[in-house]
């Protein structure tokens, strides 16, 4: 499993397409970090990898995308796939573009309503094997202010959206990919965080789980993204990614070009 | 979201209080709950419960877009607007 875990970087670095349906399915891909470390630059990356050809180095796989922050950027991706591709044709590029589903949900209630209603789609297309969730988090403090003084109303939405994602999950073999903000600081309680502090602190890692429980068991890799401080004036970012079952952790630098991820 | 007349075609005021006495009060409750349980519980029938529940799952919920139809209209409906920036 530890190489299992390299190869899972090594795929959204390299895309390795024989290991990408053994690895993947069933695995949950959380992205945490603040804002502006390249969390949604790397899910562009991430779907050009699945919806280009297979002769563009492509998976051919179709993505359901649920939006809730509603910063989607469609020129972005067209741009990111445009470069990808050694002939970039209009044709081609809506060919890869069919193959991406987008949705927007204003509210926890219409994303829970909007995941039951998404079931069937699933059923229609077994091709559809990667969800991609931007963010999760979107809606915790909203969420928190409608439940009164009750932390379990005050959940209750994004509980039930997790334990329908990993029903989703297991029974269509999907890997699915949620973006998390860090919304929280560091806290000084140890006993909060499921990965072990002395790792966290080997990755150099700032992490304070404050979503519901169902969602953070339900993490099979947790990766952190974070701005890294260098001298030369362009910016880098760095990934740590955590097996949260198998607690080892690979570290990766990238940076964010025009033509998208650059590792 | 509660449940009330008017939501939906199929959906009666009776059918509503006998959910309702059984701890079925928001589109959400109903959506969630297992339907052959709740047709037993509140004696309704169950296929009006998935015609139903179809109904406010269309009504409520978001719909996926494909994306080369958003690209299309994205094509026809933005203009790029020069800020005069020379940077």
């Amino acid at each position: 499993f530890y190489t299992a875990h390299i190869l899972l970087i090594n795929c959204l670095v390299l895309g390795f397409l024989i290991l990408f349906s053994f690895l993947f399915s069933g695995d949950v891909v959380e992205f945490h970090g603040p804002e502006g470390t390249g969390k949604t630059e790397m899910l562009y990356h991430l779907i050009a990898r699945c919806v280009l050809p297979k002769s563009g180095g492509g998976l051919e796989v179709e993505v359901m995308f649920i939006d809730t922050d509603y910063h989607f950027d469609m020129l972005r991706l067209v741009t990111i796939l445009e470069h990808r591709l050694s002939q970039s044709t209009e044709e081609m590029i809506k060919q890869c573009l069919g193959r991406l589903f987008l949705v927007n949900c204003n509210s926890s209630t219409q994303l829970l309503l909007t995941l039951y209603s998404l079931e069937n789609k699933f059923f229609a297309h077994p091709s559809l094997c990667i969800v991609i969730l931007d963010s999760i988090s979107a809606f915790y403090w909203i969420d928190r202010s409608n439940g009164g003084e009750s932390f379990n109303i005050q959940e209750m939405n994004l509980k039930r959206c997790a334990e329908f994602l990993e029903k989703l999950v297991r029974e269509h073999h999907l890997a699915l990919f949620a973006t998390t903000q860090m919304i929280m600081q560091k806290s000084s309680n140890s006993t909060e965080s499921s990965i072990p502090l002395k790792l966290l602190c080997e990755a150099d890692v700032e992490y304070r789980p404050y979503l519901c429980k169902s969602w953070q068991q339900m993490v099979t890799h947790r990766i952190f993204f974070s701005k890294q401080c260098n001298f030369s004036s362009s910016k880098t970012f760095s990934i740590v990614s955590c097996h949260t079952k198998k607690n080892h952790i690979i570290k990766c630098s990238f940076s964010v070009a025009e033509c998208g991820v650059q590792f | 979201m509660g449940v009330r007349t008017g939501l939906c075609p199929g959906l009666t005021a009776e059918m509503i209080q006998l959910l309702k006495a059984n701890g079925i009060v928001t589109v959400v409750d109903l959506v969630s709950s297992d339907l052959e349980e709740v047709a037993r519980k509140c004696s309704l029938s169950y296929k009006a419960l998935v015609a139903v529940r179809r109904v406010l799952l269309a009504q409520f919920s978001a719909f996926p877009v494909n994306g080369a139809d958003l690209y299309e209209e994205l094509k026809s409906s933005t203009a790029i607007l020069s800020t005069g920036s020379r940077r």
